[in-house]
């Protein structure tokens, strides 16, 4: 079994004060954009929601929230589920992500999705997620995706980490 | 005389994207336009993963919509995205689907996104394939 470097034990801890999930979220257009919040960071899994806003419809004749808005807080909250999961700082890739709709969700509803890391293999992460809506007990839409660990350029978990740490120590900015 | 335009305000989030269609002469083509706000990882400066699968979905059910004569949009079933590359914000993203099998309810579509690199060279960045719903009462 291979020992969890310093610096991901620092990360995960970052991640599980909501004090720093602003840091993360302002990172990210897209985040910023849908105005995704997180909502749990546990060690099973990542919860995010959204509220759907009319300009997010899927039709204009249902007004029910369109896959891309789905899709988006999906792979933001899988991709961050496998960056906690590893042992040690790697770049990730969504290598594939496949959404089932079992129903269509309501207009102007709330929208959370939930992930479970399956297996953290040598360069791959199995991740599945569901999407529900406030006052609903079933998910209207299950994702399954597949993300490669690229150990290549584009490395957020660094991102994040240093953007909780400037956050915590403002004055210490230069010694990040 | 097809008015592309309406055909994008069926879908308020491609409408609310920018994306643009058009016809090439072998189908509709969809672009949607390089934006800051569609970044997921800011250190390479991509398009994130869920606009681009937003991207495929948008094109897949106005391309059946178009194709099939329908009043509104098909309902997704489920989609399974393949990504191939990441796609830098740097310059649009162009997108174009096709219907492989039409049933009475059920469509079969895939759909595939380039962008533009070195200039002009067209590289294939995402391709997905996806089962339609086609709601009785939506057929013109």
């Amino acid at each position: 079994m291979t020992l969890m470097k310093p610096n991901i034990i620092e990360f995960r801890e970052y991640l599980s004060r909501p004090e720093f999930w602003d840091s993360y979220v302002g990172l990210s257009g897209v985040h910023s954009d849908l105005g995704i919040k997180i909502i749990d960071v546990g060690e099973d899994g990542v919860t995010m929601s959204f509220s759907p806003t009319a300009s997010m419809a899927g039709s204009d004749g249902t007004n029910s929230c369109d896959l891309g808005p789905v899709a988006t807080v999906m792979d933001s909250a899988m991709g961050m589920s496998v960056m906690l999961s590893l042992e040690e700082f790697s770049s990730i890739a969504t290598l594939e992500l496949r959404t089932d709709w079992i129903d269509n969700p309501k207009a102007n509803c709330e929208i959370s999705v939930r992930t479970k890391v399956d297996n953290v293999m040598e360069d791959l992460v199995f991740v599945q997620a569901e999407a529900w809506q406030e006052g609903s007990e079933a998910p209207f839409c299950r994702g399954a995706a597949r993300f490669m660990l690229t150990r290549g350029e584009g490395n957020l978990s660094k991102v994040i980490m240093d953007a909780a740490k400037e956050q915590e120590f403002p004055d210490k900015r230069e010694s990040l | 005389m097809t008015d592309y335009r309406s055909l994008v305000k069926k879908i308020p989030y491609a409408q609310s994207c920018g994306i643009v269609c058009r016809d090439e002469g072998y189908g509709i083509q969809f672009t949607l336009k390089a934006d800051e706000r569609f970044i997921g990882n800011p250190t390479i400066r991509a398009f994130h993963g869920g606009v681009i699968n937003g991207l495929l979905g948008c094109s897949m059910r106005l391309t059946t919509m178009h194709a099939q004569n329908l009043e509104s949009p098909p309902e997704l079933v489920s989609i399974t995205t393949t990504y191939l590359r990441s796609a830098k914000i740097e310059s649009d993203l162009i997108s174009s689907a096709k219907v492989n099998r039409m049933g009475r309810r059920v469509v079969s579509v895939s759909a595939k996104v380039w962008q533009k690199r070195d200039g002009e060279e067209l590289i294939l960045v995402a391709q997905a394939m996806a089962s339609l719903r086609i709601l009785e009462n939506k057929i013109a």
